[in-house]
């Protein structure tokens, strides 16, 4: 039974683990950097699209798309890319840097306002995955241990006072995944239209309420057909975009 | 008497045929040093009353200062033709050769010819100006005819002892100056009735070579006595800024007249005889001039730039309390005397917290009392990058002041903003990385570069791999539930003795009935003994009577009365089984060990019999 329990764990756990890169892999981003070093930024950036979507889960890819992107004039696609990077790996200074300087030319900031920045600072520097796995771990250990509690009464008292101590950080951890979900929650998205325009229905028969520029981060709300209900998280604002104009974090 | 018609004669252009506008620059020199300057003049010329002005390119490493612009307008067989000269001051930034552009004009044929220009070191030797070479320095004091006083204004004729009928005197209001100190010339055309003068006449301004002229308006006229003769005169004043030390040489002014030459009538009466007079043309020159210029003492600021006069400044920002982000307008005048218009721009404070935006200026000149002052005004915006408390630092203004002979400086008062945290996407709450830091300069903001090494962190790849388990999160709780339904029952199990007892009947004998089969042949009396304990004990277990002296009748009639009563044949089984096992006991002769291990197996099946038919 408990061979089979390992080897089913590390069954769920082999696909997940990423491999060193291959020869083409490699191949492939000397020639996106390449190609940025030669100031082809547009070329660059679809080289980079190519990697990235192959490791979604790849921070420095997604930081190096992005770089592209904003060097290539997109700055909606380009925040797009930082932020994927920054939800990766938040602790990254690059990335961090980047996206910040990137949101001012859109218009905002990283920090939210009224967020002491060595909170917020604090408060993200682990990544929302990073955060679910320390949550997951945590509530591993304390069922574990709790069992082990209930079948074993001799060691039953060391056994609670470990799992005691894990409950709390079972806790701990998932508030502060929770709190950060609340901040970056799903359901994301970034302006990458020059200058779109949301309405007040889901069509063009509605009229225009406000325009939006780009790289302007939102958060969608609904659906209608091609038409996404988006509300503006600096402004408070709500309108229809059409879901071209959107990119979803 | 107002018959001086004022202009200045563009003698180098005279001779052009005037179909359109001419641009045509010139620098006093080729080659100038760090702490030196230039002087870039501009001369455009038309065959029109008003001429275009020319448009200055910017020039590379040079700071460009406008001084001044003088314009001639002349008319020659009722052919208009005017010139003006514009004049700068360059004061160069940086060492090495330099090109001075093409210099155009709205309606030029064609551009002025491109200049070089060599900018070397402080304290490399480089040419003097050209005119100004003709008398060096030698900081003696200055000789009589060098001095301007009267004494040149009436000079006599010497048959007769009298004073000229028509004269130009030039005068200095001072001998000996500092580079870039004021100095008054004073050109005054006297004249008196027995001139006969007759039409206009045409000023032609000295040569100025190494000096920056400023006119000082309007025209003065009056009437004097010099020598006991009247005269009327016209007075022109022009302020100069002598840009160079040494002893410099200004040319003679020059007035151009036609005087009345008495006619050959004899019968001509003196008024028709002077009506009809014969023009004649005559040039009247002034002497010419030299100035002795000081460089300023030794001591010198290590920040001062040549300014000479009496400076005062002042900064102002349009508001103290602001958001970080948004742009604050700063303001620094200097006013004073002197040539304000050369002030440079302030440098720039290191001030990471500040980011300073291009810096404009505006000039307002007043020439009250033949005196230049002014006011240079510098407008800077300013955006504060992170909240907090911000201060603009004092900005100088070295010069030198010749009256008290000494360096000052003019210093504003720092300046303190209160910065509040600004609207969202006004400015980064981060220093960026490009912001400016104590000694250097920042000339853009971009992002950072690719990621050149990639860092993978393999605990974080395990905590998201982890996370990404999905529905074998669920194994931990089922752990979870197994064990507390374990420990229920072994709860539960505590709770019921005879529960437990009659549970554990068969476990409890079978354990026996394989200590029995495990001894040795030799010992075939004690395995014996073993199955017939594991018997009784099983059947007194589920009746939970003692095992000690239960009989077989005993049994029987037990198991009997329980709910689920054995078959009659498993009962006639165990009572077969009892006797042997009694007889085996208690009489264990020839009985040898497979024997009593084929029994004790027979003994188990029974006993499993039973408790399947019994029930646990």
């Amino acid at each position: 039974m408990k061979i089979a329990l390992a080897a089913a764990l590390l069954l769920a756990f082999a696909p997940r683990v990423r491999a060193a890169p291959t020869a083409a892999v490699q191949d492939g981003l000397s020639a996106a950097r390449g190609l940025y070093d030669a100031g082809r930024y547009a070329d660059a950036a679809a080289a980079f699209t190519t990697l990235a979507a192959a490791a979604p889960r790849d921070a420095a890819l997604q930081y190096d798309l992005g770089d592209a992107l904003f060097k290539a004039g997109r700055l909606g696609p380009a925040i797009v890319g930082f932020e994927r990077a920054f939800e990766l790996d938040p602790r990254d200074s690059d990335v961090r840097e980047n996206l910040t300087f990137a949101l001012s030319r859109a218009g905002e900031e990283l920090v939210p306002p009224g967020t002491p920045p060595v909170l917020f600072r604090l408060f993200t520097e682990l990544s929302e995955r990073e955060l679910a796995g320390l949550h997951w771990a945590a509530a591993w250990a304390t069922l574990l241990l709790a069992a082990a509690a209930l079948a074993l009464p001799r060691r039953r008292e060391i056994l609670r006072a470990w799992a005691g101590g894990a409950a709390a950080l079972w806790m701990f951890f998932g508030l502060w995944w929770m709190g950060l979900r609340a901040v970056l929650p799903p359901g994301r998205g970034v302006v990458i239209a020059a200058k779109a325009e949301l309405r007040h229905g889901p069509g063009e028969a509605f009229d225009v309420a406000f325009t939006v520029p780009e790289g302007r981060r939102v958060r969608v709300l609904g659906s209608s057909g091609a038409w996404l209900d988006v509300g503006l998280l600096k402004e408070g604002a709500r309108g229809w975009i059409e879901a071209s104009a959107i990119e979803r974090l | 008497m107002k018959k001086t018609a004022l202009a200045l004669t563009a003698c180098a252009f005279a001779a052009r045929a005037w179909a359109g506008v001419f641009v045509t620059s010139a620098l006093d020199r080729a080659r100038v040093a760090t702490d030196d300057q230039l002087v870039l003049s501009v001369t455009v010329t038309g065959d029109q009353a008003s001429v275009p002005e020319p448009k200055l390119p910017p020039i590379e490493a040079f700071s460009v200062y406008d001084s001044g612009r003088s314009q001639s307008i002349s008319i020659v067989n009722g052919h208009v033709a005017s010139s003006v000269v514009y004049t700068y001051v360059l004061t160069p930034r940086s060492v090495g050769r330099f090109r001075i552009p093409p210099i155009g004009a709205d309606g030029a044929a064609q551009a002025s010819a491109p200049i070089d220009v060599e900018v070397v070191k402080p304290g490399v030797k480089t040419a003097p100006a050209p005119d100004a070479s003709a008398a060096p320095d030698e900081y003696g004091p200055p000789s009589a005819d060098q001095a301007n006083s009267d004494s040149q204004e009436a000079p006599a004729d010497a048959q007769t002892g009298r004073t000229p009928a028509a004269m130009v005197v030039a005068t200095l209001d001072k001998s000996r100056a500092t580079v870039n100190e004021q100095v008054t010339l004073t050109v005054r055309f006297l004249y008196s009735q027995e001139a006969q003068l007759l039409g206009n006449q045409q000023y032609e301004a000295p040569n100025l070579t190494g000096f920056l002229s400023v006119d000082l308006p309007p025209v003065r006229n009056g009437t004097t006595v010099i020598g006991g003769r009247p005269y009327a005169y016209s007075e022109i004043k022009t302020a100069l800024f002598p840009i160079q030390s040494g002893r410099l040489k200004i040319g003679p002014a020059s007035v151009h007249a036609q005087v009345a030459r008495p006619g050959g009538d004899p019968f001509a009466a003196g008024f028709f005889n002077s009506f009809f007079a014969n023009p004649q043309a005559v040039v009247l020159h002034s002497d010419p001039l030299t100035l002795r210029v000081d460089p300023p003492p030794p001591g010198k600021p290590a920040d001062f730039t040549g300014v000479v006069g009496k400076l005062s400044a002042r900064a102002s920002v349009d508001r103290a309390d602001v958001k970080a982000g948004e742009a604050v307008t700063l303001t620094v005048e200097v006013s004073g005397s002197g040539n304000v218009q050369s002030i440079p721009e302030p440098a720039k404070p290191d001030v990471p917290a500040l980011r300073f935006f291009d810096t404009e200026s505006s000039v307002t000149t007043d020439k009250a009392g033949d005196r230049i002052t002014g006011r240079k005004t510098f407008r800077t915006v300013v955006v504060p990058r992170v909240s907090g408390d911000a201060q603009l630092p004092s900005f100088r203004f070295p010069y030198y002041d010749p009256q008290s002979k000494a360096f000052a400086v003019a210093a504003t008062a720092p300046i303190s903003l209160r910065v509040a945290p600004g609207a969202p996407g006004a400015a980064s709450a981060m220093p960026g990385p490009t912001a400016a830091a104590p000694g250097v300069t920042a000339f853009g903001e971009d992002v950072r570069y690719l990621k050149t090494a990639p860092e993978q962190d393999p605990f974080s790849a395990s905590l998201v791999s982890f996370a990404d388990l999905g529905p074998w999160h669920a194994a931990p709780f089922a752990a979870l539930l197994v064990a507390a339904l374990f420990d229920w029952r072994r709860r539960a199990a505590d709770a019921d003795p005879r529960g437990r007892r009659f549970r554990d009947a068969r476990r409890r004998a079978e354990e026996r009935l394989k200590a029995a089969s495990s001894l040795s042949d030799a010992k075939a009396a004690d395995a014996a003994a073993h199955v017939d304990e594991a018997l009784a004990a099983f059947v007194a277990d589920k009746l939970d009577v003692p095992s000690a002296g239960l009989t077989l009748k005993t049994a029987l009639d037990g198991l009997k009365s329980l709910r689920r009563p054995p078959a009659e044949p498993t009962l006639a089984r165990l009572s077969a089984a009892w006797e042997e096992a009694d007889l085996r006991r208690f009489a264990p002769g020839g009985v040898d060990g497979s024997d009593a291990r084929r029994f004790a197996d027979e003994i188990a099946d029974l006993i499993r019999t039973l408790d399947q038919e019994i029930g646990r």
